[in-house]
């Protein structure tokens, strides 16, 4: 009687105690996850949320109280004493901007601002890439990828080969985490967190994800200040399999402006960052040419993010419009709670006629710059299609000495075109990676489109 | 010795030493809820408040918060959305102290968290998990709805039927193939009294299997305990967390095995996660003669105080003992093992403990969110700190704390994780038998 009861109630028990310790020992490797996933939060979701009626979720409680509130326990309470403030500052604001699990708003502390800055000014510092955070789907699973927006000119990373839209996977062997391998276990057959096959994949991916770096690591590990090579694996559409790269880190200083006359026709101008030391060069570089037939080579160029609209990207780019044609509305922006704002140039009096070369890596700003001189002042686009970024991208500084970008916006052409994802499509089709001192076929392209005219 | 302040007192009753994680966690789903709360917490919630309000952290939050308000181009910052932001903000903040014991819960995990308080909640008595795309049951619990019912290990939730609370009748059959195990628990737990249906699918049988069940108040069983070797006398007592029911479970155990004839104890803590600080206490009273259990420091330089063994404990003679631990076993666990360790009472057998010294307080928010906070650190009786130390990615560095077994014993690569029952694979259990056979005689009392 008493024997198979207890029996019974043993392997029950077992089973329990399996189950219980089991969901235990991953506990850890939860924190782990989340940690390098720099998604700075310990996940925690409830079993069965709704077993238990939730408190009351439309109360009237301000969250901003309980934010002062633990706040204040930390202060008081915390079994140590908390001598930094900012990292508690740093730390509240990156994860409620993560969040919104949106890549183009983020925290920067000082300096990753600093660093941000210098890139905007022309300074790289690392392989001198422009990187960019890219959501891909692989199959049901969200990704999150590194990828380049553009080589910087003259950079390591140009001189290596690396182009645009190339998708940075390894650094030194560590795989960049573009999401949680564990996921993939899906696919195998069983689920039962006892199969020991199962168990060993699940350490596996787990392997990985602790082994593998986050994007702002692998970020700052590909614009640190170093000189020490780093190996670098890319995955690049066409390429069947992966490529390697070595290289050595070095600052780069780029010259925003390239003036060139071709002939005694048509000029080449090439404006690679839209900046205030690019506004001066090209706008005097115009000023004092009488050719009226320019080559406008905007490939590599990225855009980047606003810290106002007077100066800086998108008084540059605005600029850039005045000086060439007599543009007045550039394009326009959808700003939150889809209000179109349009995007007005100071307004020029010059007639030029433009071939503009693109590729793959001129991006955001510098498409809406392409557009509007295609869509308004006739310019013929020639190269490869653009990198399709309309993020309206706003820096914005915050009193302790760090910055947030924020997406604020989408970019519209003159046209009305959103071209997210799909990027401008060029008139004229030329296969083009960045400009070539010699033998430059897209440049050659332009000339005859002008010549011809 | 000084005595408690009526605050410390309290919370010392309160502490939470570590979170026992229950579901299961899988690649696609992270499901967890708290464990080992005291049923009194309402009570123990302090409230101090003084410190600035414009204070660094609370400005940077605010201005980051209005800036997204204003400029973010995405879904509109809607209440509920402000409270995702601040809820992310503040755990952040909670992060970025490099504590991975300290948390924020907001209203919904505090609740689920003070609901299964103890293992214990009301439903049938399944264990689920997820099986493929759909959900089966992991095992009945003993002498709950489920299990008397006849609801088997394997069995395939195919659907719920949901009944009006008060009238009993059927209102709506859900089908749960496919289904997420969040969504079926949902449906198939409820409040005692309250009737569901639940259809399955077992293997073997040529149909599906409908059952009426009434839910019921569930209590998990936390020990477990059988003879490993009559001739010898040894017995084995599997301790599973620390919680209040935990020192009556255990007195229990040891006085059934001593019916049965125990001469010596294998004292199993591998795999524990811990539990409750009075309750540690209470169990590691039973194993040491004097002094105490544990030495506690609040933070900033705190006194250390020592909780000291309670005598009342001594309900059992103390016989020859090994303790086995491995470095899943955590804070209470360590507390217990600690003592023992440093009082010589018992042989600390297995691999390295985890390495969690640190002790939390749990305070309840005004809105009904909850704070976990490191408030204090524990130290063994010969004061001992087993704090691992983290890298910047809160990874604890094994083996940088934890509590050194006096025998090592690795574990064999062909025990099946955590299962008890597969004995013969179980080289740390084979090494403690061995080692009570060849030396219980000669183990002397201390």
């Amino acid at each position: 009687m008493v024997r198979p009861f207890k029996l019974a109630f043993v392997s029950l028990l077992l089973a329990l105690v399996a189950w219980a310790s089991f969901a235990g020992g991953q506990r850890l490797r939860q924190y782990t996850v989340g940690a390098i996933e720099q998604t700075g939060t310990p996940i925690l979701r409830n079993l069965g949320a709704g077993l238990i009626r939730a408190a009351d979720t439309t109360d009237d409680n301000d969250p901003a109280e309980t934010f002062q509130e633990v706040l204040r326990y930390v202060k008081s309470d915390y079994v140590d004493r908390i001598n930094d403030d900012l990292k508690l500052s740093s730390g509240a604001v990156k994860t409620m901007l993560q969040s919104l699990d949106d890549p183009r708003t983020r925290f920067m502390d000082s300096v990753q601002k600093q660093q941000f800055t210098d890139q905007m000014n022309g300074k790289f510092t690392g392989i001198g890439t422009i990187l960019t955070v890219v959501k891909q789907k692989k199959g049901e699973i969200d990704q999150r990828r590194l990828a380049v927006a553009s080589p910087v000119p003259g950079s390591p990373a140009e001189k290596a080969g690396i182009r645009p839209g190339d998708f940075i996977t390894e650094i030194d062997g560590h795989w960049v985490i573009a999401y949680d391998p564990r996921l993939d276990l899906d696919r195998l057959h069983t689920k039962d967190p006892n199969n020991k096959q199962y168990r060993q994949a699940w350490k596996d991916a787990t392997k990985r994800l602790t082994d593998g770096l986050g994007l702002q690591k692998a970020m700052d590990q590909l614009t640190g200040n170093t000189s020490k090579p780093l190996a670098i694996t890319v995955e690049r559409s066409g390429s069947p399999t992966p490529l390697k790269f070595s290289i050595i880190p070095a600052t780069t200083i780029l010259n925003p402006v390239q003036f060139v006359p071709l002939n005694n026709r048509i000029a080449y101008l090439r404006v690679t960052q839209f900046n205030d030391e690019a506004t001066t060069a090209f706008t005097s570089a115009l000023k004092k040419d009488t050719r009226r037939l320019v080559v406008l080579d905007l490939r590599d160029n990225a855009g980047g993010a606003v810290v106002s609209v007077q100066g800086g990207v998108y008084g540059s780019a605005l600029q850039l419009i005045s000086s060439l044609s007599k543009i007045a509305q550039a394009g326009s922006i959808l700003r939150k709670g889809n209000v179109q704002t349009p995007v007005s140039a100071p307004g020029g009096q010059s007639t030029y006629r433009l071939a503009v070369l693109v590729n793959k890596g001129t991006s955001n700003i510098a498409e809406l710059v392409a557009a509007a001189l295609h869509d308004k002042a006739g310019a013929k686009l020639i190269g490869d299609g653009t990198f399709g970024d309309s993020t309206f991208q706003k820096l914005i500084p915050l009193r302790d000495g760090s910055a947030m970008t924020i997406r604020a916006g989408k970019i519209l052409t003159a046209s009305g075109v959103d071209f997210t994802g799909k990027g401008l499509k060029p008139d004229v089709v030329v296969p083009t990676g960045g400009p070539k001192s010699n033998g430059d076929i897209a440049v050659e392209r332009a000339l005859s489109a002008l010549s011809g005219s | 010795m000084k005595l408690y302040n009526k605050t410390t007192s309290l919370r010392v009753g309160l502490f939470v030493l570590i979170p026992m994680a229950l579901g299961f966690l899988m690649p696609n789903r992270v499901l967890r809820l708290w464990n080992g709360l005291s049923h009194t917490l309402d009570s123990a919630l302090v409230g101090r408040a003084n410190a600035q309000s414009d204070d660094g952290p609370y400005a940077a939050y605010t201005e980051a918060l209005q800036e997204i308000k204003k400029e973010y181009y995405g879904d509109p910052i809607d209440a509920k959305k402000n409270k995702e932001l601040t809820f992310a903000a503040i755990r952040g903040m909670l992060y970025s102290l490099n504590d991975p014991f300290t948390s924020f819960l907001d209203p919904e995990e505090w609740q689920q968290m003070r609901q299964t308080t103890s293992g214990e909640f009301e439903g049938i008595g399944a264990v689920l998990e997820p099986f493929g795309k759909d959900v089966r049951v992991k095992n009945p619990l003993p002498d709950t709805p489920a299990f008397k019912a006849g609801i088997k290990s394997g069995d395939i939730i195919m659907s719920v039927g949901t009944h009006n609370p008060s009238t009993g009748k059927l209102t709506k059959t859900t089908t749960t193939l496919g289904k997420d195990i969040n969504d079926v628990v949902k449906l198939i737990k409820g409040p005692r009294g309250t009737i569901v249906t639940i259809t399955v699918i077992r293997k073997g049988a040529n149909q599906p299997l409908t059952f009426l069940l009434k839910r019921a108040h569930i209590e998990p069983p936390i020990v477990r305990y059988w003879m490993e070797d009559k001739k010898a006398g040894i017995g084995h007592i599997l301790l599973n967390e620390f919680n209040e029911k935990s020192d009556k479970q255990l007195d229990k155990a040891w006085t059934e095995l001593e019916k049965q004839g125990m001469k010596s104890l294998i004292f199993d803590l591998r795999y524990n996660p811990g539990g409750l600080l009075n309750v540690a206490v209470d169990i590691g009273s039973r194993f040491i003669d004097s002094g105490p259990v544990v030495i506690i420091q609040e933070g900033r330089g705190g006194v250390r105080q020592g909780l000291k063994m309670r005598p009342g404990q001594h309900t059992h003679d103390r016989i020859p003992m090994v303790v086995l631990a491995n470095e899943n076993s955590a804070s209470a666990s360590e507390i217990v093992a600690g003592a023992i360790k440093d009082n010589e009472t018992g042989i600390l057998m297995g691999e390295h403990t985890f390495g969690k010294g640190l002790v939390q307080t749990l305070f309840e928010l005004h809105d009904g969110s909850a704070l976990r906070l490191t408030t204090a650190k524990y130290f063994t009786p010969k004061g001992n700190d087993i704090s691992n130390k983290y890298d910047e990615d809160h990874r604890p560095l094994f083996g940088t704390g934890g509590i050194k077994p006096d025998i090592e014993v690795k574990q064999s690569e062909d025990w099946s994780d955590q299962n008890f029952d597969d004995k013969k694979n179980d080289t740390q259990l084979q090494a403690a038998i061995e080692y009570l056979r060849a030396n219980a005689q000669t183990m002397s009392r201390k």
